[in-house]
């Protein structure tokens, strides 16, 4: 009789865990359908398989966090002028990546702004104050900064990185959890090399082969986050346009719904522009990149690119958004201020009352649709619609 | 009780105590409670409302039943529990669920901005200084990410 209480003590102990949400420093999550050689997976080896990716994602943080004083990218910030650091494999991948991009961007993805974060207070030190309503720093300080904000006053040869300006810190945000996405289906790739199914690093989703038990016919699918869901919606609230037909590709999005603050009537978001030393202010609220798995890094491209996007006056953005189309078969949605979003490729974009239509019909008169198309070409200056307006007037100070 | 009947009782015990009746009971409480939460959780999946602090989801309950919560920061964490009246907490929204519509009828943030989104039946309540979102989840739009 004991054996048996003490099998069913041990089966709910084990339900218990079993029900536990697993606990990620970075946000991670596995599709449950997942399938390999058409066959699904079962619970146990996605569980293998999610344990594994914890470890690895653990590895790469403990090298990249700003948080660890340990961390290659801490001993970079706090190393002086023409000291030698070596770094880990990681890092050395990710800061190769970053030069490349850099380049590709002609500076508008700097991975070098941790100062100008820094001063306009979105750093880990800062967490729980991101949203206090404050005014800018000064003119002369944020010039200053920008001083010593550039990436070009850093040196990469291969594990070896070595400061021209010792002020300057590294970031590696804008571009680590699209790097361990890529990280992640190299380990995925290896245990399962036909792998069918999708998972997330944050807003850092990858879509693997092609759909399986596709019965919609809609290949994947992906929601593109509505960031006004606060003021507009339906009873979809948090989808303001809807991707189809996807297949071995990663995407990426952007948005200035997360860490901002609002000041004098304008939203101060976490993306810093390096050209100006400010949080952007092109008129871009969300940018979603989705690069095909057949590029190499496609992960870490979409990451760096969704927040280039911010970077760059309307026009350029949208003229890069479809050079790298042209070049390379990336493509992007834009949502700007007016409502009005850009689609970059022939990637399927729907609205939701479009989306609706195609998997449940009788939610369409419900659902609303928030954005719409841009019609002829785009100006650099963005006249924000009226429910901009009363977003902004929600967080306005009391 | 002679030492005959002790042995006896002693025997009985190695088989079978009240304490195993009691172990045995708590067991089998805790699957079959979790066995039915498992239900009661997919079934709120299309009519729930999410609670993220920093972004990330950390709570998610059912529109279907009125209820009051209570979101609070302890540490660095962010916790949602049941509301308990007269209990004191600090860095806290009070979540009230009514009628299928979520409000924050409490708070002692800096500006209680949560507080004048009112009850919603969709979108977002934010509070930025708890840099807390709640969130009414779509209802049936599904999608693979």
């Amino acid at each position: 009789m004991k054996r048996v209480a003490a099998f069913l003590l041990i089966f709910a102990l084990c339900f218990l865990v079993g029900c536990a949400q697993p606990s990620y420093f970075v946000e991670f999550s596995l599709s449950q359908n997942a399938y390999s050689g058409g066959r699904k997976l079962s619970k146990s080896e996605i569980s293998d398989l999610q344990s594994e990716i914890s470890g690895l994602l653990h590895e790469i943080e403990s090298q990249i966090s700003t948080e660890i004083e340990e961390s290659d990218v801490s001993r970079i910030n706090a190393a002086a002028a023409g000291e030698e650091i070596r770094v880990g494999e990681h890092t050395a991948a990710m800061l190769e990546i970053c030069s490349d991009l850099y380049e590709k961007t002609n500076g508008a993805f700097s991975p070098a702004l941790y100062n100008l974060s820094r001063l306009w207070k979105f750093t880990p030190e800062f967490e729980g104050e991101y949203s206090v309503p404050r005014p800018e720093p000064s003119a002369d300080l944020i010039a200053e900064t920008l001083v010593n904000s550039s990436f070009e006053d850093i040196q990469i040869e291969g594990d070896s990185v070595v400061k021209q300006n010792g002020s300057v810190k590294l970031d590696l945000g804008g571009i680590a959890k699209g790097y361990m996405s890529d990280c992640v289906r190299e380990l995925i790739l290896q245990k399962y090399p036909d792998f069918c199914g999708t998972f997330s690093v944050m807003s850092n989703s990858v879509l693997m082969g092609e759909k399986q038990e596709d019965s919609a016919g809609l290949g994947y699918t992906a929601m593109l986050e509505n960031p006004r869901a606060a003021v507009t919606g339906g009873t979809s609230p948090n989808g303001g346009l809807y991707f189809a037909e996807l297949s071995q590709v990663a995407v990426s999005t952007s948005a200035d719904n997360y860490r901002f603050y609002v000041y004098d009537d304008t939203i101060y978001k976490h993306i810093i522009d390096p050209f100006t030393g400010k949080p952007s202010q092109n008129g871009v609220i969300s940018v979603t990149v989705l690069v095909p798995l057949s590029l190499e890094n496609a992960g870490a491209l979409a990451d760096a690119y969704s927040t280039a996007g911010f970077c760059m006056p309307l026009t350029e953005t949208l003229d890069f958004y479809r050079s790298l189309w042209e070049e390379c078969g990336i493509g992007a949605v834009v949502i700007t201020s007016d409502f009005c979003y850009a689609v970059v490729g022939d990637y399927t974009v729907l609205q939701p009352k479009e989306y609706a239509e195609l998997i449940r019909p009788e939610l369409t008169d419900s659902v609303e649709n928030v954005f719409s198309l841009r019609e002829g070409e785009a100006l650099d200056t963005v006249v924000p619609d009226e429910r901009e307006r009363e977003y902004i007037s929600l967080f306005k100070e009391k | 009780m002679d030492r005959k009947e002790k042995i006896d009782c002693i025997r009985r015990q190695k088989y079978f105590v009240w304490g195993d009746v009691v172990v045995i009971t708590a067991a089998a409480a805790l699957v079959i409670f979790f066995f039915l939460l498992s239900f009661v959780n997919s079934a709120a999946q299309g009519d729930s409302f999410s609670v993220l602090y920093r972004g990330k989801e950390i709570f998610r309950a059912t529109l279907a039943e009125d209820a009051e919560y209570v979101f609070y920061i302890e540490g660095s964490e962010g916790r949602v529990v049941l509301f308990e009246q007269g209990k004191e907490y600090s860095d806290y929204n009070v979540i009230s669920v009514r009628d299928g519509k979520v409000c924050v009828s409490d708070s002692d943030c800096a500006d209680h901005t949560c507080r004048h989104f009112g009850k919603i039946a969709k979108g977002d309540i934010l509070c930025l200084p708890h840099d807390l979102r709640i969130r009414i989840d779509g209802k049936g739009l599904e999608t693979d990410v």
